[in-house]
Order: structure tokens, then sequence, then C-alpha cells
């Protein structure tokens, strides 16, 4: 059985890569969830097999309580699975892994309940669940079907753990600050709250009140442009004369306007309206940048 | 006679679309039998989260064979015509016979279809239902092309005979080939199990914590959630949807109970309850001496090794983090409501948006109001408290409840006004004026609610037509095609007397509000439809009109349908057929109508003149019958028409040589089937 928060995230890290997953690093941008890392949401996208997980740092500013809601946090970590093609056996991997982080499937009722994911804001959606262990909402399961606004084909399984839930749960804590972060038996242990609870409240209070928002708002408009200008560029460059589509660097720029957007979101400045507005700018950028990674894909394979 | 059993075994399937597929599986494959001419004994479909089965007992192994007559080349045709027949139907020419019909004497021959082996058109018939499987929603997985609600894994096709080894009937759908086996439980019994027989295959899977049969799993958990309360002062709530839905969750279901933190009872029931039930899928269990809500009932799917201990402990967990944010916010709008009070948080609803082009919520009060005080003096009702409680429906979206919970809407305004010390009428105004929220939901009760609920749906439907976002093929975002329905069931099943366009205010524009009243008329045969309403019927009570009254109209219809079922309905329509039929042959062809009031003067027979006297006495109760809205008298009343019609066209002939008789004649009929269409258009009615 794990002890603490870490173990078991080296325990899926196992796992995941005894199934022959590579096991990346986090994406070094803010981003709402562990889809928008390009391992996935490129990745998801063309003929290519792709196997791989990670823990993805991701940040909810509306979900900001500064450090005092047992289960809700503005910054939170997620690990991130994705199988292309998704195996016939992935339901039975999940549950294995399940197992490796100490949830024993005949002690504990898990259960697929129907849940379809859908980002409005990566114009990506599929079908699939939310996990229920003895009542609690452990993991997404998702077979994507459209990422970008562009049909998968083959289809990703994407399975998303909520770390902190699920270390919740395997520890049997009813308050996320009290998790052991590492071996709790140890001189030095640290709990989850010692390490990220100052910062709940510093970030809380300024998503909530002090971000700047004309500055937020310059900048969603200075990274949707330059997104739409690194793509616009033309494809051959300077130095090699060969074709280089620039898809990740214009892609950052989609993640980046698209955080900006969960910002001003708390600040509390955008209505309703233009909420859908921003949501559609962020999907035009996404869907760009799906079409271009298609495209230099076929390039890369005609050369 | 063999037994058949095909289990399609895949990842789990939405609960709420597993009988709606068993139902379809149980159709399509019907149909595919009597098309292939497989007769069987009898057949069950069954759904689980992970299964849809159907098994055929006593399945014939051939489909029949019969005979088909084919015409030939006609007698005295020459003869390279009557070999080149023979040989296209692969029979010597000695074989054919002559048959006299009415165009002449031909050549037949009677080709015999031999019936084929069942296992040969099994494969052919599931090929033909799983493929474009009406599911609501599909999807495909891995590298496949083939949709299915959830990835197919594995598929159990076999024939089983007594005493003899099963028989697969061997096809592949998406690289997943048929079998003779399938898996138990996924969690307690997940090994392979291949059963030697139909019955084995349901008493096999029972051994291995399957329970194939919905309704047995339903009955299940309530006796058992029954008996767990039973002796202890305790009482379950009903709920039948939830019912439905954790049956649909389940393969074995082991219900538990678990117990609320004594810190959460002071919350309102509605609360506790509506919270368990959206979000974990728990029963309440309300304690009969002190009326609180103080227990949870939990369905598993597992018996587990420690007896559930674990299960409710897990779930007890999730409940409390839940009810603590609910407690959290509860107090925090309590606080504010007992400052100011309800009504004062309204001024918020200014700056929340309803939809960007119609307004904001505030807005959408106003006008809800506007609307009810109308209905309310229409229908007559107490149009202040009408007002007050519309006032009040839409204040509670602007607290910390339902923000956080918004399913609680309705509820949470209902408890703060009830707290505030408000009428009861208009407290109960403000949760039910968003019924009926689905299908098995009752409309709301008191009158009050009724307006509201009235008010609100029409101001929605109105508003979104006039800025043109109607729902188009499968997309409804703002769920317009239920709120008709709503509006529909209200005045229904509240038996309504009013006109849509007393509803639908004078200022929409006229075309606007014809598209309107034509998407209201297919919502309603939609409904009707449903409600097991013949599409003939509908048809002659609506025929091509728009809705204007739907109770009257529903009255109509409702009575129509009673009436077609009864002796009188053949002397009906007997009495309505001849007139109409030669009308129609004679206005076809003289290209003129008879709606002259047919002349006494002109009449030669008795006939004419007792039919004549027959029309105008019935004529006259018909129109007073109608005015009651007693469509059952009406058309017992133009059954009567029959003897005398009958009479009239037995000695009468229409064709005069004098054409004023004639056309007289004409009238007459006319008269008749004006009679009749003033009651409904039985030209659409099959007997």
């Amino acid at each position: 059985m794990p002890r603490s928060f870490q173990e078991i995230i080296f325990k899926l890290n196992e796992f995941w890569s005894d199934c022959g997953c590579v096991i990346l690093q986090p994406y070094d941008l803010e981003v709402g969830a562990g889809t928008f890392h390009p391992a996935t949401t490129l990745k998801a996208l063309g003929k290519k097999h792709w196997h791989a997980a990670y823990v993805q740092p991701s940040r909810r500013p509306t979900d900001g309580r500064y450090g005092e809601n047992p289960n809700r946090l503005q910054h939170f970590y997620q690990y991130q699975v994705i199988l292309k093609p998704s195996p016939n056996n992935i339901q039975e991997l999940y549950i294995k892994s399940l197992e490796k982080i100490g949830i024993d499937r005949t002690l504990h009722d898990i259960r697929f309940v129907e849940d379809d994911w859908e980002s409005p804001t990566l114009g990506a959606w599929g079908l699939g669940w939310e996990v229920w262990c003895d009542g609690m909402e452990v993991s997404q399961f998702t077979y994507f079907q459209q990422v970008g606004g562009i049909d998968c084909n083959p289809v990703s399984g994407e399975i998303t753990y909520g770390l902190e839930r699920i270390a919740m749960f395997v520890l049997g804590l009813d308050n996320v600050m009290d998790l052991p972060f590492n071996n709790p038996d140890s001189e030095k242990s640290l709990t989850y709250g010692d390490i990220f609870r100052q910062a709940e409240r510093e970030y809380s209070r300024w998503n909530f009140d002090v971000a700047n928002p004309e500055v937020l708002l310059s900048h969603f408009q200075d990274y949707e442009k330059e997104c739409k200008r690194i793509l616009s560029e033309k494809k051959i460059d300077g130095h090699l004369s060969e074709s280089i589509v620039m898809v990740q660097p214009a892609y950052d720029y989609c993640i980046k306007a698209s955080h900006i957007f969960n910002l001003l979101d708390a600040r509390g400045v955008v209505s309703p309206t233009e909420r859908q507005n921003f949501i559609a700018r962020v999907r035009d950028l996404a869907k760009m940048c799906a079409e271009a990674f298609l495209e230099s894909e076929q390039a890369q394979q005609r050369n | 006679m063999p037994d058949l059993v095909l289990e399609l075994y895949s990842e789990e399937i939405p609960a709420r679309m597993q009988e709606k597929a068993a139902e379809h599986l149980r159709e399509s494959f019907s149909l595919g039998l009597i098309e292939e001419r497989l007769s069987f004994e009898r057949l069950e479909v069954f759904s689980t989260p992970r299964r849809l089965v159907l098994i055929i007992w006593d399945l014939a192994s051939h489909s029949d064979s019969f005979f088909e007559e084919k015409r030939g080349p006609r007698v005295g045709a020459p003869t390279k015509a009557l070999s080149g027949f023979a040989r296209s139907v692969g029979a010597k020419e000695s074989e054919l016979y002559k048959k006299k019909e009415s165009k002449g004497e031909f050549f037949f021959y009677r080709l015999e279809h031999p019936g084929y082996l069942s296992e040969k058109l099994i494969g052919k018939i599931t090929l033909k239902v799983t493929h474009g499987f009406p599911w609501q929603k599909s999807m495909r997985w891995g590298g496949s092309s083939f949709r299915w609600v959830r990835p197919l894994r594995s598929i159990l096709c076999a024939l089983y005979r007594e005493n003899q080894e099963p028989k697969v009937i061997s096809f592949e759908i998406n690289g997943v080939f048929s079998s003779n086996f399938t898996f138990g439980h996924p969690s307690m019994c997940p090994g392979k199990f291949s059963p030697h027989s139909a019955q084995d295959y349901v008493c096999g899977l029972k051994d291995r914590k399957v329970i194939l049969d919905f309704k047995q799993r339903k009955n299940l958990i309530w006796e058992s959630a029954s008996k767990l309360v039973k002796g202890k002062n305790a009482r379950l709530i009903t709920d039948n949807s939830l019912l439905n839905e954790v049956a649909g969750l389940v393969e074995w279901p082991v219900v538990l109970m678990g117990t609320i933190d004594e810190e959460f009872l002071e919350l309102p029931k509605e609360i506790l309850q509506i919270s368990m039930r959206e979000h974990q899928k728990f029963f309440s269990v309300i304690r009969i001496d002190t009326g609180l809500l103080y227990k949870f009932v939990v369905v598993a799917n597992l018996e587990s090794k420690d007896e559930g201990k674990s299960i409710i402990e897990g779930n007890s967990r999730v409940l409390r983090s839940r009810l603590r944010d609910a407690k959290f916010f509860f107090n925090k709008d309590l606080t504010e409501i007992k400052r100011k009070n309800f009504v004062a948080l309204n001024h918020r609803l200014a700056s929340v948006t309803f939809h960007n082009k119609i307004g904001s919520q505030a807005h959408r009060v106003k006008e809800i109001r506007k609307i009810s005080v109308n209905i309310a003096k229409l229908l007559n009702v107490d149009a202040g408290l009408c007002d007050q409680a519309a006032s009040l429906c839409k204040t509670d979206l602007t607290t910390y409840m339902v923000s956080e919970f918004p399913e609680l809407q309705g509820v949470m305004g209902s408890i703060y006004c009830k707290i505030e010390g408000q009428n009861e009428s208009i407290y109960n105004a403000i949760s039910d004026h968003y019924k009926p929220v689905t299908q098995n939901d009752d409309v709301p009760k008191e009158m009050i609610a009724v307006v509201v609920a009235i008010a609100d749906r029409v101001f929605t439907l109105t508003r979104f037509w006039i800025i043109d976002e109607k729902p188009s093929g499968s997309k409804d975002p703002f769920a317009l095609r239920r709120g008709a329905i709503s509006l529909i069931r209200i005045l229904l099943e509240k038996k309504l007397d009013i006109k849509l366009g007393d509803l639908i205010e004078q200022s929409l524009k006229s075309e606007i509000a014809q598209d309107l009243y034509q998407f209201f008329t297919e919502r309603f045969k939609v409904y009707l439809i449903e409600k097991g309403y013949s599409h003939d019927t509908l048809r002659a009570c609506l025929n091509k009109k728009n809705l204007e009254n739907p109770y009257g109209t529903f009255v109509q219809i409702d009575q129509l349908e009673k009436f077609r079922k009864t002796d009188l309905f053949p002397r009906l329509m007997d009495a309505y057929r001849r007139p109409n039929n030669i009308l129609n042959s004679e206005e076809n062809r003289s290209k003129k109508r008879y709606e002259l009031e047919p002349s006494v003067e002109l009449f030669d027979t008795t006939e004419e003149n007792s039919l004549m006297d027959n029309l105008v006495s019935i004529e006259k109760s018909v129109r007073v019958f109608l005015l009651q809205k007693d469509y059952s008298n009406a058309l017992q009343t133009l059954a009567k028409l029959n003897d005398s019609v009958e009479a009239f066209f037995e000695n009468v002939t229409i064709n005069s040589e004098v054409q004023e008789e004639k056309d007289n004649r004409l009238h007459l009929c006319n008269k008749v089937r004006k009679i009749m269409h003033s009651v409904a258009n039985f030209s659409e009615l099959r007997i």
C-alpha cells in the first residue's frame, strides 16, 4: 500500500511504464487539465500510435478556496494516460492500475457511470464514464472522438486520475491538506498543506481580486494574434530550406490564451455572452493548430 | 428444437439507454426472423450494464420453404419466349402449366424457395441488426469504423440442442468473433463461462453474480432496501426513476445502508434528498417519529469481503464533504436573507444573463409576471398571488446554494420563502413551476404554480422563436422541445380549455406565431403517438390544421380513439364512405364543388326526403354536442345516419338525366360529409 501522495505517483508511473508507455514529464505551461498537454491534444490526432503517461499540474482559478476547502484547489495534479489506439483491454488495465495503488476491486465498488467529456475550448469531445470508487469520482475515462474539430482515427483512450482525490481515498483522509506528501514516517515528512496551503491562499487572492484585467485582456489578444501569426508563416524554414510547420509553438500560445481566459473568468469580468465568445476564440486557435499538426504529419510522412 | 442465445458484451452501457436498446433488439430481430421465415416459440431480451441479450426458445432449424407462382409468356407466344422463360426459372417446359387470368391465358411455373438452415440466417440477421443500431449516442474505438454505444468486447452466439454440443453461429463484428463463451461479474467472477444450454446461460450467469433481468434487479433492490429499514422506525422514500437508474448500473445489486452525520440533520430535507439522489444515487430514509431524513441507502455492484464496510465508509465520506459544502452555503444564504429579505435578492437578477439576445433574468421575471397575470385572468385564478409567485420564481438563481447545486433551483427559493413565512401557495409555486421536468414527473398541483409554469414556458418558447433559435435536428440546446411538451402536458392534464392564441401574446408577428403553432402541433402529435394514440386518429382530428386548443383537440382525439373500438364505428364509416367516394369522383370530373343546401323541391324519392330530415335533426344535436365538447355523443349520433344513407344509395340513382336533380343529390351527399367533417375528417381513418 502506498503511504504518501508521491508514492502513488511512483506506482502509477511504474505501472504504465510496464505497460510500455512513455513516461513524460509535465508540460511547462499553465493548463487547466492534463488533456491540454500536447502529448494528448496533438498526439491524439493523426495515424501514429502513441502511448504515454504523465503527471500534469493543472490550474482552475475559479476553484480557489484559499486553502480552506478540504476538496477544492485552484492548483492540483492530474495523472494522465493516453493510449492510441485504445487497446481492447484498456478497462482491465485501468482496474489493475487501481489495484497497484491499493484499491482492491473485491473490497471496493468500482463503477463506470456515463459521463461524456467535452472541452469546448479544445473543440474536443468523447464518450466514456466517470469512474466511481465507493461513490467517489476518482477518474475520467474517455474515448476521444474529435479533437480540434477533427475526427480521431484511430481513437485514443484517455484516462485521467484526480490524484488528490485518489490519494485521499487510498490514504483514508478527509482533507487534502492532511495528505502526507512524502514518507510520513520520515523525519522530514511534509503534508500537502505544508507545501501548498500558502500558495492556495496567495493565488486565490490574486485570482479573485488582484489580477489586472486590462493586462490579462491585452495578453489574451497578444497570444491569440501570435498563435495565428506563427501558423500563417510560410512553411519553408530560411536556414534549412525545408518545410517546418511550427505547430507546437503556435499551440503554446493557444494554451496560454486559454489560461488567460480562465483567469479573466475567475476575476469575474467576463459576462456570459463574452464567455461564449472567448471560448469560441480559443477553440478557433485549437482547430487551426490541429489542422496544422495533421498537415505537418502528412508532410513528414511524404519525406 | 434448438434455443438461441445472442449476447453482445460491451463496456458499460449508460443506464438510461439499456432498456430501449433491449426493446429495439427485440423488435428488429423479430422482424428479421419474420423476413427470413424463421419461426420460433418465444423470444426474450435482457440488458445489464455490460450485456445486451436475446434468447430465442425453440427456434426452427430451417426457415419455411414456400412456393412462388411465376407468370410466363401468353399462351400462343413464340416458342422461343416459352423456352426462355423455362430457362429463367430453371424448369423444363413440361413443368409449366397454363392458367386463365382476366387478361388472357398464360404459362406459369411454381417456383419453390427452399428453407435455409437457421445457422446461416441468424448471423445475417445479427449483422443487419447491429450495424446502424439506433443508439442515442454511439462511438468508435481503437482503429474501428464500426459504431456501438461503448466498445463491443465479446459476442456469444450459439444454438443449443438437447444433449448436443453448442453450435456457434460464426460471424465477426469489427474484429470480434462470435463464440460460445461469456464472462461472469467483472469483479466477483471475471472468468470465462461456456454455457451448455440457454437455460444454463441464464442460471450459470446468476451463479456468477449476474442477474440478467432488469425487473428482477429492480425488485431485488427495492425488497432488500425495504428489509434494511424494516422494524427500525424508518421509512424509505419511493423514487422510481432512481430505482430504474441504479438497476441499470449494477449486475449484482448489493443494498447497503449508511448514516448521515448528526451535524447535517438540521439541513432541510429537500437539500439532503436531492444532493444525495443527484450526485450519489442514494435513496433517502426518513425516521418516522421525528420526520428527519437520517440515513441513506446505496446500491453497490459488489459483495465485498468486508460485507460492505469499506463501501459504506467511502460513500459516507463523499456525502460528508458534499453536505459540508451545502451547509456552508445554506448558512451564507440565510445570513443574507435575514439581513434584508428574500425578494431583495432580486436586484442581482439584472446582472445575470438569461440569453444575450433576450436579456437578463430580471427581464425574464418581469415578462413572466406579465404573462402570469394574463393567464391568471383567463383561468380565473388569483392574479395578485400569481404575480407575487412569478416575481419570486427565479430569485433563488442568485443564491449561493443554487450556484453550487444548480439542481436545487426552485427548491431553494421555496425553502427560503417558507422560512420567511410566505404564503404556502407561493412557496409551492416557486418549486413546482419547473414541473414537469421529466417524463415521469407530475405536473404542478396548485393553480398558482400552474399559471407560473405556463407563463415561464410561454416566455421561453416565444422569445427563442423571436430570436430564431429554434431546435433543429438533434440540436435543442435550450430544451425547447421538452418545454413545449411540458406545456402541452400541463394543459391536458389540468384540463385547461384555452387557446394557444390566448397564451401566445398578440405582439408576436404572425409568421413567427404560425411557425410556433406548427412546432406545437408537431410536439403534440409526437406526445400523443408516444402515449399510444394512432396516427390516423390524430390526422382525422388535426388534418393539416394547426393545433388551436390543445385540451379540446385532445378530448376529440381521445373520444374518437375510443369510439373506433366500438361496434358503431364501422356503421359511421359506411355512412361516410359512400357519399364521400361519389363526391370525390364527381368533384374530380366536373371540377365543381357541391356545397349548396339541397333543395327539397327537387327531391323525387322518399329516401331523399327521409335522409334530409334525418340530416337536419342530426345536425342540430351534433352542434349541441360539439359545443359541450361531447365528441362521444356526437360520434354516436353520426352513426345513426347509416340507415338512411344506406337506403338512399340502395334506392336512388345519383346519375339522374336531369342535371339539376343530379347536382341536388350531390348537394345532399355533401351535406352528409359536411356534418361528418364538423366532428372529424373521417377520410383519414382506416377501419
